[in-house]
């Protein structure tokens, strides 16, 4: 009897095992085919959100040196060094259903209009206390230079560069004819086309580069989405 | 199948399906975008001479935006035929540089840096870095910091700093962004306050200029901050030293014993010239070694020779400058400048310190009382026969400049790097007077070299009464009528903005 429930035993324990190691091969049969799907697809490798930053800070800083030239001892202004990074960001969306969107991300455009306002303003005082040292004053620090303004404008001066100073970023419309738009995607013989024609293109987990006769446009995945 | 067998299998394949599915669970790794300088290191940019047509130079920005270094074979090209041409060559790390010489080009010269090579890679020049490469002017050997560089052609090229080549060469150069200007029938010359309206005294904590014969001070930045004045407080040991001798204490044909505090000093980080306790060495070769390589330890064992100790020493400077009329700031702790800790339980680390109106006082006042320091000062190399060694002097304008005989320089973490330099030049009067030019905390070498040596010019042009007349403030804007409105322009806001504070004053 103990033999018998012991082969019995055995027996039971080996279709356990043999399940098992089916089981296993399944599995391992399964990762491997997403693993080679997500080798093996570049258009799953694109579907998703990106986006990309675009840096307005050389152009802005040019704007405002040309700004500051028009006055005396504008020209030793490095207005270079009161300018943080400027970056507005689009975000690029391709869709499974081969449809793609792209668009401005308002808060970041919001963000670098206010930023260069400040920059602005920051250079423009440095130009003032520079016009009072030269008249035998003394130049003072950057909060005199900013009192002063507010004095002759009777508003700060980063409000009087938001509403009368100079342009410094492309305008709102200039950017969206430029980079907000809609359409249908493609992928053929290694390209993508999002209707201006195919375009050279990289994915990766986290970037997608595409490269043409215009540029080359570096997006990362937006995680946020 | 035994139990524990089963167990161990299922175990197996449980860990194996996790390793095989774990790699899903993590994204690939993507490439990160690369991070670009803040600002650009190699820059092409237009270079016009006496206002003929550009050609495209290389320049080079060091470490920092506009601090460029150009390229000497651009420069040579784009002067040939003018009278401030120069020949150009390179030979064992070293650089030939023959004014008046025409130059052979190696091709290239300007047209700036190539956007690729002709393999289609990017611009690519190897180079070990900024270092002292020895720049065999006519017949000087100039020690300016610069770049030798090897282009993809195999063509060695040197780029030096804007400032430096103007200075060198004596060029009448202007430098922007937008390019360079050079006028062959200028000189290099300062304009001190256009240069302290763009942050000129912001490189050290406090300068000077002056002429130590009548007293006069050109230009001063901080004249009365005590600041740490690290090895150039030896100009005090000497002047103490040589008043002793001439006061029959100690005479400078005396064989000095070296003492073992100067031995151990000799022997630290802080050593220059190895020493053994009981070593003879003499008086003019310890003040040789003093005020040359800056050595510590032959001011220690001359103070104690004459003194006994180093406190008593101490004693004598610290009266010494009562004497001559020092400031309350003057104070030393040691004879060598070095920063030492009070021997008290909280002890503070201290360092000797004056203003750079009394170093002034001091160097004048020494220079007027023993001018045949500068027999010492002004030597470049020595040899030390009692002490087996060969020295050469720290103070890099005696390479540099033409005129200059000393005096010392000095650097500490505290201090950054001091530098007081005497230059003998004839004045507008016709007779020869000594300049003084110091300056204290200077970030790195090529500030300390650059600075001082715009300082010394500046100094040269106001002994000579060439300097440019002294910037007239701004003239007052006639009355104009009030401008309607908002100005929409930056002179008007700048002009807005004066009228109203004169207004109010």
């Amino acid at each position: 009897m103990d033999s018998m429930a012991k082969t019995g035993a055995n027996k039971g324990s080996g279709r356990f095992a043999l399940v098992l190691f089916l089981v296993f091969l399944l599995l391992l049969g399964l990762a491997a085919c997403l693993i080679l799907q997500r080798l093996q697809s570049p258009s799953r490798a694109v579907v998703g959100r990106w986006r990309m930053e675009l840096d307005c800070t050389d152009d802005a800083v040019s704007r405002a040196e040309r700004w500051l030239r028009d006055a005396k001892l504008g020209d030793q202004v490095d207005a270079a060094a009161f300018f943080p990074p400027l970056h507005v960001d689009v975000i690029l969306t391709l869709r499974r259903d081969g449809s793609w969107e792209r668009s401005l991300d308002e808060a970041s455009l919001d963000a670098a209009r206010q930023a260069a306002v400040d920059g602005m303003a920051a250079s423009a005082r440095q130009l003032l206390r520079l016009r009072v040292a030269a008249t035998g004053r003394g130049g003072g620090p950057d909060e005199y230079a900013e009192q002063l303004m507010q004095d002759a404008l009777g508003m700060s001066s980063a409000a009087y560069f938001a509403s009368y100073g100079p342009e410094l970023l492309p305008s709102q419309e200039e950017l969206r004819e430029r980079w907000a738009g809609s359409g249908s995607w493609t992928i053929a013989e290694g390209q993508i086309d999002l209707g201006g024609g195919p375009v050279d293109f990289l994915a990766g987990d986290r970037l997608l580069v595409l490269s043409g006769p215009e540029g080359t446009e570096v997006y990362a995945r937006d995680d946020a989405a | 199948m035994h139990v524990t067998t089963r167990r161990k299998i299922r175990q197996a394949a449980a860990l194996l399906l996790v390793l095989l599915l774990l790699p899903l669970s993590f994204p690939a790794e993507a490439a990160q975008p690369e991070k670009t300088a803040a600002h650009s290191l190699l820059e092409n940019l237009p270079f016009s001479v006496d206002g003929g047509e550009a050609l495209t130079v290389k320049t080079l920005h060091y470490s920092y935006g506009n601090n460029r270094y150009v390229s000497l074979r651009d420069v040579a090209y784009a002067l040939s035929g003018t009278v401030k041409s120069f020949s150009l060559t390179f030979q064992d790390g070293s650089v030939y540089i023959t004014t008046g010489a025409p130059y052979t080009p190696a091709g290239g010269e300007g047209q700036g840096f190539p956007a690729q090579t002709q393999a289609g890679g990017p611009y690519v020049f190897t180079t070990a870095g900024i270092l002292a490469n020895p720049i065999f002017y006519n017949d000087r050997v100039l020690r300016y910091p610069n770049f030798l560089a090897v282009n993809p052609s195999g063509v060695t090229d040197c780029y030096l700093s804007v400032t430096d080549l103007a200075l060198i060469m004596d060029l009448d150069l202007h430098v922007s962004a937008d390019g360079m200007l050079l006028d062959t029938a200028g000189h290099f010359s300062i304009d001190l306050d256009a240069l302290e309206r763009e942050g000129f005294y912001c490189e050290v904590h406090s300068a000077l200029v002056g002429d130590a014969d009548t007293g006069e001070i050109y230009a001063a930045w901080e004249p009365d901050l005590s600041v740490p004045i690290a090895s150039t407080t030896k100009l005090m040991t000497v002047l103490c030293l040589l008043d002793a001798a001439a006061a029959g204490e100690m005479t400078l044909e005396d064989t000095v014993t070296i003492p073992a505090e100067a031995a151990v000093l000799s022997r630290s980080a802080d050593g220059v010239i190895p020493m053994t306790a009981g070593q003879s060495a003499s008086v003019a070769d310890l003040l040789r070694g003093m005020l040359l390589p800056s050595s510590n330890e032959c001011a220690l064992a001359l103070a104690v020779h004459l003194d006994g100790s180093e406190a008593a020493f101490v004693e004598r400077m610290n009266r010494k400058a009562r004497e001559i009329g020092l400031s309350d700031s003057a104070v030393f702790f040691n004879c060598h400048g070095l920063p030492i800790f009070t021997d008290t339980l909280a002890a503070t680390k201290v360092q000797n310190r004056m203003t750079a109106r009394d170093m002034f006082l001091l160097c004048s006042h020494l220079l007027h009382a023993w001018p045949e320091v500068t027999n010492i000062t002004s030597l470049k190399i020595a040899h030390l026969e009692t002490l087996n060694a060969d020295v050469g002097n720290s103070n890099p304008l005696l390479y540099n400049v033409p005129g200059v005989v000393g005096l010392k320089t000095g650097t500490t973490n505290m201090s950054g790097l001091c530098l007081v330099a005497a230059m003998e030049a004839e004045g507008a009067d016709g007779r020869t007077h000594t300049l003084l030019a110091m300056e204290f905390g200077a970030e790195d070498s090529p500030a300390r070299v650059t600075f001082s040596e715009e300082l010394l010019y500046y100094g040269l042009q106001r002994l000579r009464g060439e300097a440019p007349a002294d910037a007239a403030p701004e003239p007052e804007p006639a009355d104009e009528p009030e401008p309607a409105g908002i100005p929409d322009n930056a002179e008007d806001l700048m002009q807005l903005v004066l009228r109203r504070l004169r207004e109010s004053e």
